[in-house]
């Protein structure tokens, strides 16, 4: 075992460490302390490490393999730095003086592992092993209040990263079993996805990301968001090419109806942590039909991978940094700076040239023409217009955000981590094009046509009316409560059984008098007596029926 | 009599002993008594740790002798008998060193660990019994041994469970005796043996064997909680917890389903089993187990009944990974009976400990029962982890390979099953452990006992579970190693799949 070796250990071992220490109450702080400095060796490895670093540890659940691979790397990029900014952003807002700051602290350490154990899992038990950290020590960073609506958000939130890890576990399943095909993908594609938020499985990200407190909203928009999706690039190739591409457009087709949707419901939000959830659900639809075309043909895949891993690096940073922002003061020292930054990284979102945002669509639409889906490649402008509509939106709920919420890490702090988070996400994905394209030169060079100016400056300028007409006291009245299509269901669920997940009705669950009748019938000795003689000549009766004898 | 006779020997005796003798001490030998019980068990663990590095090497220990003739009483130990065995050793011990605590200052201690050592002698009986008619004779020694611990409070609720319990269990017993008697009738005097079963059918015999067959599994699966044979499980609740954790982890569902696996896999073999068709039924049977249990355990608001209900349902999960046929399913099932034990053997510890020390029975009286206790709650929360089946506990584990199982042996709607059981696992378990470590606690606890100093309980009450929570764990992260359950189960797959 080498050093590189070590330091992949190390990265989700370290934070687990971490959080035994939380047994004695006085480490709190320093364990609080120590959150910005343990993803350091991430990026250290990410940039380092030698080409095929991997460490395999035969003894560990069913044997796990750890390592770097190339989508990993970029991966780990992004993810061990907005783990750093988001730790420096939690120790500012003390975390240790607040009731329930410990649990938080634990649930925030695992989910750190997990999250770490997921980009270095290059087989899918590991990947699974640590998914599953990941998923339910986010709910403890989720719940950090009593209160109905943190609850129900939790709530829900749990109820379909449960959901999602089942299906997984079962494509996983027809993995090692050797059954690839159309299920399996399907399987994988809704597992994995409800981190992604695809539709119809977005409905949790809204209201998770709207309640949570603010270090747990940007680690949740995007890091624990992306897991999902390395999931995809590793795992769905398992299923065989022709299953994959056989639901690529039905990808296209819900990845692009996301990016709508999710724009459409984000306009009509009035806290601006709802909107910027409904706005990962948009990008992240992107994201999808950016997948679809790669899960089309397989000659593309690399080329697509590459897109994929620009894209997701630059949408991480950016919305981490923006979920950030709804916590930081904007007043006193370096507070003026809030509101520039905002509006830079508001326009990175949308794609307006020279930014990371502009290279990934520019990216995808040149492998949308080739894959001559011509529908979609007109579509896809359109997502600037509609994302610089949310962006105008989002800085215009901005202005009225009220202070901050008592509780664990909600604190409005100094704007230190947010400036330092958003000065990588505006100047990293130039470096991340270097790297990873072909041509870079050539993309670059599309800065200055009219085709890749057009859709952002409509959408800039709507935003701008926007902006006037409610400067003029015109209000947006209609309302798309989070959760959108979810809340039918939940009325129906309610009504059908107190759902037992609604921990706090617990004491008057009703009891089921059906069940109850025939479990008391059951006892009773002559019914049981007979129903055993039955049992026993069902059995011979269907055994010899089975076998014909 | 070689050497090799003397271990089955010891291994039985270092239970069977100390019950005789406690019958006969005065209840106020606490010491004495408790140090008897004590001595068996650890005599037990160790000589039973020098047995699981034998069996490994490849040796055999047996002892038998000729009853009438033609019918021989034999003791013998092999991979799967192991199994059985160093689970109730272990558990055993534990569980001993939490009842000394939890029933101290009680009375009738004597009739209680008196019994409590026999159970565990006709347990181990049954994990050794080389024959049929040697497992029957154990069979019903824990039948009646079990009786006297389920009544053991005495009030109304306990002796009407106890009744219960031995109307089922008896039944079973008969189903049981008589496929013991018309085998022995059709095809002489037959042993276990551990490759892959004894039975050969002759065509004309097919019929009949097929019945044989089905009787024995009916009859076990009384014990092993089978739907609709499960009612006895959840009213034995009125018991106490030491007695909860014995009936549910250590001895009397395991037996049954040891039984089953035993008959299929030694007496039968997996092969003929499949082809006579009665496992297509346990499958079936198994699945709808699986399900109805966690659904009831949904409504529970009983901590006990719940738990008693998600037995009903886990203890099948052995019974589905017998009934499907592949050896990638019996790792599972076999896995599963050692990893079913440790993890709801904590869940009754812990449960117990809440009781006794918070006077907590009730689901909703659990709100902001962690951070109180956290050792105790946090021990049943990685239990409860665990029995959902989330990786890296031990559940996992058994999930995984009666999930891949399933699929080789073709049959994908069972992970179906196996999901949905997951599913409602983490709905009946996941508000219990956001009850405690999400809510607040209520300004008085429903009935507190006093602790005598720092520990959140008395340490017999808090160890035990931490041990068992330390297993649920270590057997699923360290699944890979060589001294891991799951080796074991491949170890004996190995043999009885062997061409």
């Amino acid at each position: 075992m080498n050093l590189w070796a070590g330091t992949i250990l190390l990265l989700p071992l370290a934070p687990l460490l971490v959080a035994v220490m939380l047994v004695r109450p006085k480490a709190l702080r320093l364990a609080t302390g120590l959150l910005p400095l343990l993803p350091l060796p991430g990026v250290l490895a990410a940039f380092a490490a030698p080409e095929a670093t991997s460490i395999e540890l035969s003894a560990l659940v069913l044997g796990l393999t750890l390592g770097l691979d190339q989508a990993g790397r970029v991966f780990l990029i992004f993810t061990a730095m907005i783990w750093c900014a988001v730790g420096w952003h939690l120790w500012l807002t003390r975390p240790w003086e607040e009731k329930g700051g410990r649990r938080f602290l634990f649930c925030y350490l695992v989910a750190m592992s997990g999250n770490f154990g997921v980009l270095l899992s290059l087989e899918y038990i590991a990947y699974y092993v640590f998914f599953s950290m990941l998923s339910f020590a986010a709910y403890g960073i989720v719940v950090t209040r009593d209160d109905e609506a943190v609850r129900k958000a939790g709530r829900l939130y749990l109820a379909l990263a449960i959901l999602g890890e089942m299906a997984m576990l079962g494509g996983f399943m027809l993995a090692a079993a050797g059954v690839a095909g159309l299920s399996m993908v399907l399987l994988l594609y809704f597992g994995m996805g409800v981190k992604h938020a695809v539709l119809p499985l977005h409905v949790w990200l809204p209201r998770a990301h709207g309640t949570a407190p603010t270090p747990a909203s940007a680690l949740l928009s995007s890091t624990l968001l992306k897991a999902g999706l390395l999931g995809w690039m590793r795992f769905m190739p398992l299923a065989g090419n022709e299953a994959l591409s056989a639901f690529a457009a039905p990808m296209l087709v819900l990845g692009l109806g996301a990016a709508f949707y999710g724009a459409l419901c984000g306009v009509l939000q009035d806290r601006p942590k709802m909107l910027l959830g409904y706005s990962s659900v948009s990008q992240m639809g992107i994201a999808t039909a950016a997948f679809a075309i790669a899960a089309a043909s397989s000659a593309v895949w690399e080329a697509v991978a590459a897109l994929l891993l620009l894209f997701v690096l630059h949408h991480a940073l950016v919305k981490a940094a923006l979920f950030l922002s709804t916590g930081v003061r904007r007043r006193g020292a370096s507070g003026g700076w809030v509101w520039p930054v905002l509006l830079l990284l508001s326009l990175a979102l949308v794609g307006v040239p020279g930014t990371g945002g502009y290279f990934a669509k520019a990216m995808l639409e040149s492998r949308l023409e080739q894959w001559g889906v011509g529908w979609a490649y007109q579509l896809l402008p359109l997502t600037s217009i509609a994302t610089a509509l949310l962006m105008a939106r989002f800085l215009w709920l901005m202005r009225h955000e009220p202070g901050a919420y008592p509780g664990v890490a909600q604190a409005h702090v100094s704007p230190a981590p947010f400036l330092a988070l958003s000065v990588l996400a505006l100047l990293l994905p130039w470096g991340v094009l270097f790297v990873v394209h072909p041509q870079p030169l050539e993309v670059v060079s599309g800065l200055v046509t009219l085709k890749s100016w057009l859709p952002p400056t409509v959408g800039m300028v709507l935003g701008l009316i926007g902006w006037w007409l409610a400067l003029r006291g015109l209000t947006l009245s209609w309302r798309v409560p989070p959760g959108d299509i979810v809340l039918p269901l939940e009325h129906a669920l309610e009504r059908l059984v107190h759902w037992p997940l609604r921990a706090p009705r617990m004491p008057n669950l009703p009891r089921l008098p059906q069940p109850d009748r025939v479990e008391t019938a059951l006892r009773r000795f002559s019914v049981l007596g007979i129903c055993y003689l039955l049992l026993l000549l069902v059995f011979a009766v269907l055994a010899g029926a089975l076998r014909g004898f | 009599m070689s050497w090799g006779g003397l271990a089955p020997l010891v291994i039985l005796l270092s239970s069977l002993v100390p019950a005789l003798l406690i019958f006969f001490l005065d209840e106020s030998r606490v010491r004495l008594r408790n140090g008897l019980n004590l001595g068996g068990a650890v005599l037990k663990v160790s000589v039973v740790g020098v047995m699981l590095w034998g069996v490994y090497r490849g040796w055999r220990f047996q002892l038998s002798w000729e009853l009438l003739p033609g019918v021989s009483f034999l003791l013998r130990i092999d991979s799967l008998s192991l199994l059985f065995m160093t689970l109730s050793a272990v558990l055993w011990l534990l569980t001993t060193i939490y009842a000394i605590g939890y029933l101290a200052d009680r009375p009738h201690n004597r009739r209680f660990f008196g019994f409590f050592c026999l159970c565990v002698a006709a347990t181990v009986g049954i994990s050794m019994a080389g024959n049929l008619f040697t497992l029957f004779i154990f069979y019903e020694l824990l039948t009646l041994s079990t009786y006297p611990m389920v009544v053991h409070r005495g009030d109304n609720a306990s002796l009407r469970a106890g009744a219960v319990y031995l109307a089922y269990t008896l039944t079973g017993s008969m189903a049981v005796l008589a496929g013991t008697v018309w085998l022995y009738a059709l095809v002489g005097p037959v042993d276990f043996v551990e490759q892959g079963g004894i039975l050969v059918a002759a065509p004309e015999q097919r019929a009949s064997l097929t019945l044989i067959l089905a009787l024995l599994i009916g009859g076990f699966s009384v014990k092993a909680a089978l739907v609709p044979l499960h009612g006895w499980l959840p009213r034995a609740m009125a018991a106490p917890a030491p007695v909860s954790a014995l009936l549910h982890a250590v001895a009397v569902v395991k037996a049954g389903a040891f039984g089953i696996l035993r008959v299929v896999y030694d007496l039968y073999g997996a092969e003929l089993a499949h082809q006579l068709g009665v496992l297509a039924v346990l499958l079936a049977f198994a699945a709808a187990t699986i399900v109805y249990g966690s659904v009831r355990a949904l409504f529970q608001t009983d901590i006990k009944r719940r738990l008693a209900y998600s037995t009903v349902s886990q203890v099948s999960y052995i019974l589905l990974g017998t009934a499907l046929f592949g050896s990638v399913a019996t790792v599972g099932a076999l896995v599963h009976l050692v990893h079913q034990g440790v993890m709801k053997i904590t869940m009754f510890f812990c449960a117990g400990a809440v009781a006794e020390t918070l006077g907590v029975h009730r689901v909703d009286e659990l709100d902001g029962t962690g951070p109180r206790m956290p050792w105790t709650m946090t021990a049943f929360t990685i239990a409860a982890l665990a029995m959902i089946g989330l990786p890296p506990f031990a559940g996992f584990i058994s999930k995984w390979y009666l999930g891949v199982g399933a699929l080789e042996a073709g049959a994908a709607w069972v992970v179906g099953v196996l999901l949905l059981s997951s599913l409602l696992n983490a709905a009946y378990f996941l508000p219990m452990l956001y009850r405690a470590w999400f809510k607040a606690p209520p300004a008085a606890w429903p009935q507190e006992a006093t602790t005598p100093g720092s520990w959140e309980a008395p340490p017999s009450l808090v160890l035990p579970p931490a041990l068992t929570a330390f297993f649920s764990l270590a057997f699923g992260v360290l699944a890979g190693t060589a001294i891991s359950p799951l080796q074991w189960a491949q170890f004996i797959a190995a043999l009885e799949y062997a061409p």
